[in-house]
């Protein structure tokens, strides 16, 4: 079935790439949310993730399964996103300093909330955010694709390209990193 | 301070705990065709810019050749003589009929 699928896209049918697209878009924009946390980021890297594999898709060799394929491009490009909206937001921070009266980027668009949450948790998210993006990279990617996204280890190993007891260790060391941030968080705020 | 450090735990606990109510975003029934209008700009661009793609090692042979010729005529300069420069000017002059005129400039103006 998907050796089919990877087949038709290889031979460059609209029609297969377009059952791909939605039969990943969902993981794969709710994969970059879990690193942006900005749903018009997301969808952004999103697109980057598929017009990747439209290119790249002749290269693939099977060699690891096509969704963990997929996801591998998705973290690597959510991660190139995140790294240019620090930049832009360093950018925006001197811009400011020159002019003073200039609007700085918005920063509450990176904590675009679901109509649910209550304010509580949203403060919540926020600070946990905040340590999940303090963490070390290859923890953070870890722990984000574990719990923003339900990928078993399994998975996660494939994605990162690593061993299932290299991915136990990272997410066991990202929780530990992650309860002493708060804990200090906590500590200086409550 | 126990109180606080368990009320410290507790937040902590139920900051841990909002992993699990992250909500997934809805479907976006308009991502592919966002994405296709996106595919083909990519296309277009990259067709746009193969000319300037295949000019550009051109473009590099030939601003290192116009070094290479600049460094030579500066090289050139440096090496020629005052003599040389004299002899050139000179011969120059006596060509085209200059030295009458050398001494003084209006000359020209006054015979008109």
């Amino acid at each position: 079935m998907e050796s089919a699928l990877i087949s038709k896209l290889q031979a460059g049918e609209e029609q297969a790439f377009k059952e791909l697209v939605e039969s990943y878009q969902d993981k794969v924009i709710n994969t970059c949310y879990g690193f942006l946390h900005n749903r018009e980021d997301a969808e952004d890297a999103a697109q980057d993730v598929f017009i990747e594999v439209y290119r790249s898709i002749g290269a693939f060799r099977e060699e690891a399964r096509l969704s963990s394929w997929i996801y591998r491009i998705a973290v690597s490009k959510a991660l190139d996103a995140l790294r240019r909206n620090k930049r832009k937001k360093r950018l925006a921070f001197f811009q400011n300093i020159l002019i003073p009266d200039k609007k700085e980027v918005n920063d509450a668009q990176s904590t675009e909330a679901t109509p649910q949450e209550n304010l509580e948790q949203k403060e919540r998210a926020r600070v946990l955010k905040q340590a999940v993006d303090a963490l070390p990279e290859n923890q953070r990617v870890a722990i984000t694709l574990n719990k923003y996204e339900g990928f078993s280890y399994l998975d996660i190993a494939e994605i990162m390209g690593t061993s299932l007891s290299a991915v136990e260790s990272l997410i066991h060391r990202a929780k530990k990193n992650l309860q002493k941030k708060l804990l200090r968080y906590y500590e200086r705020n409550l | 301070m126990k109180k606080k450090e368990t009320s410290i735990e507790k937040e902590v606990e139920k900051t841990l705990q909002s992993f699990d109510r992250l909500q997934p975003l809805a479907h976006n029934p308009y991502f592919y065709t966002r994405l296709k209008a996106r595919l083909k700009e990519v296309k277009q661009r990259k067709a746009g810019w193969r000319p300037v793609l295949i000019l550009r090692p051109v473009l590099v042979v030939l601003l290192a050749l116009v070094n290479v010729y600049a460094a030579v005529l500066i090289w050139d300069n440096g090496n020629d003589t005052q003599t040389d420069r004299e002899a050139y000017v000179s011969a120059l002059a006596s060509e085209y009929a200059l030295e009458q005129n050398i001494e003084d400039p209006f000359a020209i103006n006054e015979q008109d």
